[in-house]
């Protein structure tokens, strides 16, 4: 198979997946379809060496990728002027935890989310990051003391590692 | 009670699904790719232009000649097959780029060589109105195509270096005002990108310029300078400074023999077994990749990490064709899918 006929099925098979992880890197679906098509863009020159096993390698360009750019700014704030009247209880949640993680800083987000929903260990998010495992495991003592503080981590999570 | 995880993927099912198709990405990491390269050449050169007290030149009317122009999307089907026995076209003086030269003795010519090119836009074989010197069929003569396939440089019967422009047809004699006449057999000369051409004088014979300093080099419509291979910027990009020497197999100095036999073993003490040795190199890739004949005349793309791993290796040309051949690295290195390098 060619390196264009691979690129094409991975990113057939794998994209969804990685639009999750990049919407809770980006928390905004704008923001999280751009840094997958930068990502997937990034790694089109290295292909013929990671076609084998390429997706350790497209998350780790994602993971940095979304650092960098939130380091350059600060993250989107969505305002609205109108407050949902009867919201469902699992839509004010997962708006809670989307405003949790907007408070974390870019890598301990960027850490909870390769841990917690990537199920990476902390060696493999050590090295998708570009840190130590010592710094993993301090900016996951950090986010998850921070979410714990805030309003809705405090009340419902139970961080399972 | 949830857990972290559980959360994460509740909130992940908000996420977009979908997105630019994906051979339109594989097209644009391409060209970013491209572009990438051919800006970190130029920047590269200009820092080190200044730094070898070269200076850049800008030419009235035709640009900063010393920005190397992007590769073209030029696709070279591989492996190449090489057209044996039979007979070709003129290609004339202005074929385009070529995805690589070969060249090979003329039928009862008493010595004479030909050219023989492949045109990389039509794949299309083709012979090239050029006369080459008779030393060429020594096997350390040199003759090379700039990475892009646009440039050729070679000695002509009477010694001179000739740069032709394969896009033009244009014809630069590199006139050596201060240095002695070179010869194709006096050590050689590397396109570090499309129009840089860098050359040595060698003193003790093929494999011995490693370690000296007195280098020269062209770039079109210029005349050849001195540089100090040394503190020049692109001597990385170099025959023996380029990366892939770095490796253990590439320690020996060119063989005399027949290339095709330069696939070999030596004795690696520090591993305390013998070792693939390659010895004639026809291109590099990066610093992973080397072109260079098999065991049996094939050009196979080594990467570094895989001498020794036959699944590791991609067929470029197969059997039959002539030994003395160049390549148009980065076109090739597209065609593999890795990434450009020096010729």
């Amino acid at each position: 198979m060619t390196g264009h006929a691979d690129f094409e099925q991975f990113v057939l098979a794998r994209r969804n997946a990685l639009l999750r992880t990049a919407y809770l890197l980006t928390g905004n679906h704008h923001d999280a379809e751009d840094l997958v098509q930068t990502a997937l863009i990034k790694v089109v020159p290295k292909w013929a060496r990671i076609q084998d096993r390429p997706e350790p390698y497209v998350r780790q360009v994602l993971a940095r990728e979304s650092v960098n750019r939130r380091r350059g700014r600060r993250w989107r704030e969505v305002t609205t002027d109108v407050v949902p009247e009867a919201m469902h209880h699992d839509s004010t949640d997962r708006i809670a935890l989307l405003e949790d993680l907007r408070r974390l800083s870019p890598r301990q987000r960027a850490v909870l989310v390769l841990r917690y929903f990537d199920d990476l260990t902390e060696a493999d998010t050590a090295a998708a990051l570009g840190i130590s495992v010592g710094t993993v495991k301090s900016h996951v003592r950090d986010a998850l003391a921070r979410l714990r503080n805030q309003r809705s981590g405090g009340e419902q999570t139970t961080a399972t590692r | 009670m949830d857990t972290l995880h559980d959360r994460l993927a509740e909130l992940a099912e908000e996420a977009p699904t979908g997105g630019a198709p994906a051979a339109e990405l594989w097209a644009r990491g391409k060209r970013a790719h491209r572009f990438r390269v051919a800006g970190l050449a130029a920047a590269v050169l200009v820092v080190g232009a200044v730094g070898a007290g070269i200076g850049v030149r800008v030419v009235d009317g035709d640009g900063d000649r010393s920005v190397p122009e992007p590769v073209g999307p030029v696709v070279v089907a591989l492996p190449i097959e090489y057209p044996v026995g039979r007979e070709l076209p003129d290609l004339g003086d202005a074929p385009g780029p070529l995805a690589g030269i070969w060249l090979t003795p003329h039928e009862g010519g008493g010595g004479a060589l030909g050219a023989v090119g492949l045109v990389a836009e039509t794949g299309r074989f083709g012979t090239l109105p050029i006369d080459v010197s008779r030393r060429y069929m020594a096997p350390d003569a040199y003759f090379a195509l700039s990475p892009d396939g646009r440039r050729i440089a070679y000695h002509t019967p009477t010694d001179e270096l000739v740069v032709r422009d394969l896009v033009t047809g244009d014809s630069s004699s590199l006139a050596f005002d201060s240095f002695r006449p070179l010869r194709p057999d006096d050590g050689p000369y590397t396109w570090v990108d499309a129009t840089h051409l860098v050359g040595h004088r060698a003193s003790g014979g093929p494999g011995s310029w490693v370690s000296e300093a007195d280098g020269w080099v062209w770039q079109p419509g210029t005349a050849p300078k001195r540089v100090d291979l040394m503190a020049y910027p692109g001597s990385p990009y170099l025959g023996p400074h380029a990366g892939v020497y770095e490796h253990p197999w590439f320690l020996t100095l060119p063989s005399q023999e027949d290339p095709r036999e330069c696939l070999s073993l030596r004795w690696d003490r520090s591993v305390g077994k013998p070792v693939p040795v390659l010895c004639d190199v026809v291109g590099v890739i990066g610093p992973e990749i080397a072109l260079t004949h098999d065991g049996d005349g094939a050009v196979v793309a080594l990467d570094s990490k895989g001498v020794e791993n036959p699944a590791l290796r991609d067929v470029v040309a197969t059997a039959g064709a002539p030994l003395r051949v160049t390549f148009a690295t980065d076109l090739i290195g597209q065609s593999l899918d890795a990434e450009g390098g020096a010729s």
